[in-house]
């Protein structure tokens, strides 16, 4: 059987994670492989939890990743992460932005506070990153999820072209410019990181 | 050309490569984006039909017309729209018609469960079952092909990880149109007893050649491979099996009603044990010894909920996944804080709940945007059972005695079937208050046009329907339009309604926020001198009301300005005045 890599993104309705997913699974498309993902939409628009499914390889069959074998989890704020670590595979990676958003009617003092120290504590390896803050960086807050988007790139195996004419094919003018700057900046994180 | 497409946007690119040129839907998850993209083909007349049963009408009478055609819903749609769909099933069509219903296992966003496969049986009409994109546009122009061979409607079976779930789809250019116009033909449009007794002929007859079809159609095929384990199944089932059993024999239906009894009995024959692997109901299993071969069932698969790769590896025998590098439950994940739904920011459907729970009322409620009051902290819906029941339902409790009940409803819902059940009101003689949500749109669904919204599916302007005329023309008296936002207006108005001996109606009107982002105003401040901590503003359900005791804050409130609307709501409940909306001084 032909090996299957599986991305789990997580996070927040509102939060751009179907975006960011939908670019990924078209960058792979670009570069040869055959994709499936699955997401819910529906209850997730308002405030609820998100979670979309990304499958690649040579043939796909299932769009539905099998608990506990996820490669690398993109998590797009803390809780949200630290509720899908048990998705991740042995030896898999989770990239998480650090930035919290409290479930509406939760208490401050109710949200783990060491969510972070949790996930890096499960996972085999943990890239904590402040995307919202590197994408306010790049111009815009929303941008975060290029950022993490950027991250990912590094960790696939499409070419950096592919990602930045799907940038520039889905957004224009400057709005497309802040989006390249922040999928950029995740890039140079990761680049900086993994030659730490 | 290849891409990346939902099964929805699949089923759209068929219709159109298929020359569908009369498409009509209401929305409803996970349909809804079938016809939102049908209505970016110029070619294809869409439509947002006022609910299910006219679009299914439409539909009907497009085909009558000669023109291919399309209609989609959700599962519970095809119950308001099952009257015409039995009768469909008589007049057969004239350009091929394929009614798409998708379903909701797992029940992601609907109120029940249901399993649509059995209104294929049970109106006599065949149902195709794709299991991936590819296959949602191949059998899309499959339906439409089999519509005119046969005469008949062809239903189009969807489920929620079919119609939002992405994979590859090759393209192609549309075929060329059939040429439209009607031919009167009585005998088989016009079905009064007489005509209709030989149409049923027609039906079972048109039957018994589907079921040879479905031994010959490429739509079903055998997969043989190791044959110590055979597996039948259709649809998104079919992906799981090959994920997790490769090595097994698969029989593959695309075509799931009627079903091909010789080729099933084939494949039963050819392998040791068999199985049927189907979500939701035993539908197949049951057809299946029917025809005297015995499988495994539903004995090893859940007739609850949706499945996946692990439980179907665990009924077929293998155990779960096959790698056995599984981490779960290694990190308790259970007492994590629940991320629930709620009604964004400075909803206007807001106020009304806060309104009600604190007049005591008991709230028939219905569904929308407004369902999710029924959540803590308002908790302010009693009752939910489908489109426009809220109506109906105050109406009985009222019968039954019931005092201080109230019926709550959105704009789209009151079209959709309210409007008969406040004709039942006014004709029987009720006491009762309906409360008319009106938002201009169609919002849980994602925010689609309706007879209200004064705009079409195209976006292009239309007339926009007068809620309170039409009240009053069905014979109600007391009517009272109000601002969501002003708060003592809508508790007045609820008041007098209430009290009045009569039918009364009180329409909550503001726009969705979502589709008027000028109502956004500055976020409201919060006077923490001022403020007690009583937690009273906390008791709204406002995303942007944060409690935050113990981060050094003294009081444990705080506004989250970026999502704050700065609708007002919280400054009028706020006993201390602590609350105060920079417009709202602006203003004084
Ligand atoms: C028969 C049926 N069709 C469609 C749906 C899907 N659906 C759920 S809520 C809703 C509409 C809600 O609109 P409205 O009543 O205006 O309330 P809003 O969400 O705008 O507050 C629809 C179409 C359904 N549940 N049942
Ligand atoms: S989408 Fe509109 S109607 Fe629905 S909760 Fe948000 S503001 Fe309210
Ligand atoms: S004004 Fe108050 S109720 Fe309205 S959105 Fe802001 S915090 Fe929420």
């Amino acid at each position: 059987m032909s090996k299957v890599i599986n991305i789990t993104f997580a996070g927040v309705g509102g939060q751009g994670i179907l975006l960011a997913s939908d670019m990924t699974a078209n960058a792979l498309i670009s570069a040869g492989y055959d994709v499936k993902q699955s997401e819910i939409h529906g209850m997730s628009q308002r405030g609820g939890s998100v979670v979309s499914d990304l499958r690649f390889g040579r043939k796909v069959y299932s769009p539905l990743i099998p608990k506990g074998e996820t490669n690398i989890l993109i998590a797009f704020e803390r809780l949200e992460g630290l509720r899908s670590i048990p998705l991740l595979r042995q030896g898999g990676i989770a990239v998480v932005n650090d930035e919290s958003i409290l479930p509406v009617g939760c208490s401050a003092t109710d949200y783990p506070a060491d969510a972070l120290e949790r996930i890096a504590a499960e996972a085999d390896e943990a890239i904590i990153v402040n995307a919202t803050e590197m994408a306010t960086r790049a111009g815009n807050v929303r941008a975060a999820n290029m950022v993490l988007m950027g991250i990912l790139s590094c960790l696939l195996p499409v070419k950096e072209d592919i990602w930045l004419s799907a940038i520039r094919e889905r957004f224009n003018g400057k709005i497309s410019e802040i989006n390249e700057k922040a999928f950029n900046l995740g890039r140079e994180h990761q680049v900086m990181a993994a030659t730490r | 050309m290849k891409k990346l497409l939902s099964g929805n946007e699949a089923i759209a690119r068929g219709a159109w490569e298929g020359g569908v040129r009369v498409a009509s839907a209401y929305p409803g998850t996970p349909s809804t984006e079938i016809m939102e993209n049908i209505a970016t083909y110029p070619e294809i007349y869409s439509e947002w039909a006022p609910n299910e049963k006219v679009a299914m009408e439409v539909a009907l009478g497009g085909s009558f017309g000669g023109a291919r055609a399309l209609v989609s819903m959700k599962h519970v749609g095809l119950n308001v729209a099952a009257d015409p769909l039995f009768t469909a099933a008589y007049t057969g069509v004239n350009g091929g018609l394929v009614i798409i219903t998708a379903d909701d296992p797992g029940m992601h966003s609907s109120q029940n469960e249901q399993d649509n496969r059995h209104y294929a049986r049970a109106a006599k009409v065949p149902m195709l079952d794709p299991s991936d994109s590819a296959e949602a546009r191949e059998f899309t122009m499959a339906a439409l092909d089999i519509s005119e061979n046969f005469d008949t409607p062809v239903l189009l079976h969807t489920t929620t990880r079919i119609s939002h779930g992405k994979s590859t789809v090759e393209m192609a250019e549309p075929l060329p149109l059939r040429q439209a116009g009607f031919q009167p033909n009585k005998s088989k449009y016009v079905m009064i007893p007489a005509y209709g007794k030989r149409r049923h002929l027609a039906v079972e007859k048109r039957l018994n050649s589907l079921a040879e079809f479905a031994g010959d159609t490429a739509l079903n095929r055998i997969e043989w491979a190791d044959t110590s384990i055979g597996v039948i199944t259709s649809g998104i089932a079919y992906q799981y099996v090959k994920e997790v059993a490769p090595h097994a024999s698969v029989l593959k239906l695309g075509l799931i009603w009627p079903l091909p009894a010789d080729m099933i009995k084939e494949f039963a024959a050819g392998v040791d044990r068999l199985y049927v692997v189907e979500e939701l109901d035993p539908f197949l299993e049951e057809q299946i010894k029917a025809l005297g071969v015995s499988v495994i069932g539903k004995e090893a698969f859940p007739v609850t909920g949706e499945l996946n790769p692990e439980l179907i590896g665990i009924g077929l025998g293998l155990g779960g996944t096959e790698t056995g590098s599984v981490k779960v439950d290694m990190v308790n994940t259970i007492d994590l804080p629940m991320r629930a739904p709620a009604m964004c920011s400075g909803c206007p459907h807001r106020g009304l709940f806060y309104t009600l729970k604190k007049l005591k009322l008991v709230v028939a409620g219905d569904i929308g945007c407004y369902t999710l009051a029924v959540g803590k902290p308002l908790e302010a819906i009693d009752t939910c059972v489908c489109m426009g029941a809220s109506i109906g339902g105050a109406m009985g409790m009222e019968k039954a005695g019931i005092d201080g009940v109230i019926g709550v409803l959105g704009d789209s819902t009151f079209i959709h079937s309210g409007i008969t059940g406040l004709i039942n009101m006014v004709y029987n003689g009720s006491h009762g208050t309906v409360v008319v949500l009106d938002n201009r749109i169609t919002a849980m669904t994602g925010r689609q046009q309706n007879a209200a919204s004064g705009k079409r599916i195209s976006g292009d302007e239309a007339p926009a329907l007068d809620i309170p005329q039409l009240c009053r023309a069905l014979g109600v008296n007391d009517i009272h339009v109000v601002d969501p936002y002003d708060l003592q207006a809508m508790e007045k108005a609820v008041r007098a309604a209430v009290d009045y001996p009569g039918v009364s109606v009180v329409i909550t009107k503001r726009p969705c926020l979502l589709i008027d982002k000028k109502a956004r105003r500055q976020p409201v401040r919060l006077d923490n001198e001022a403020c007690r901590g009583c937690g009273l503003c906390l008791k709204l359900g406002c995303p942007a009301i944060e409690k935050v005791l113990g981060e050094g804050c003294k009081i444990g409130i705080r506004i989250n300005e970026t999502l704050c609307t700065g609708c007002g709501i919280c400054t009028q409940i706020c006993p201390s005045r602590a609350i105060a909306a920079e417009w709202e001084e602006k203003r004084l």
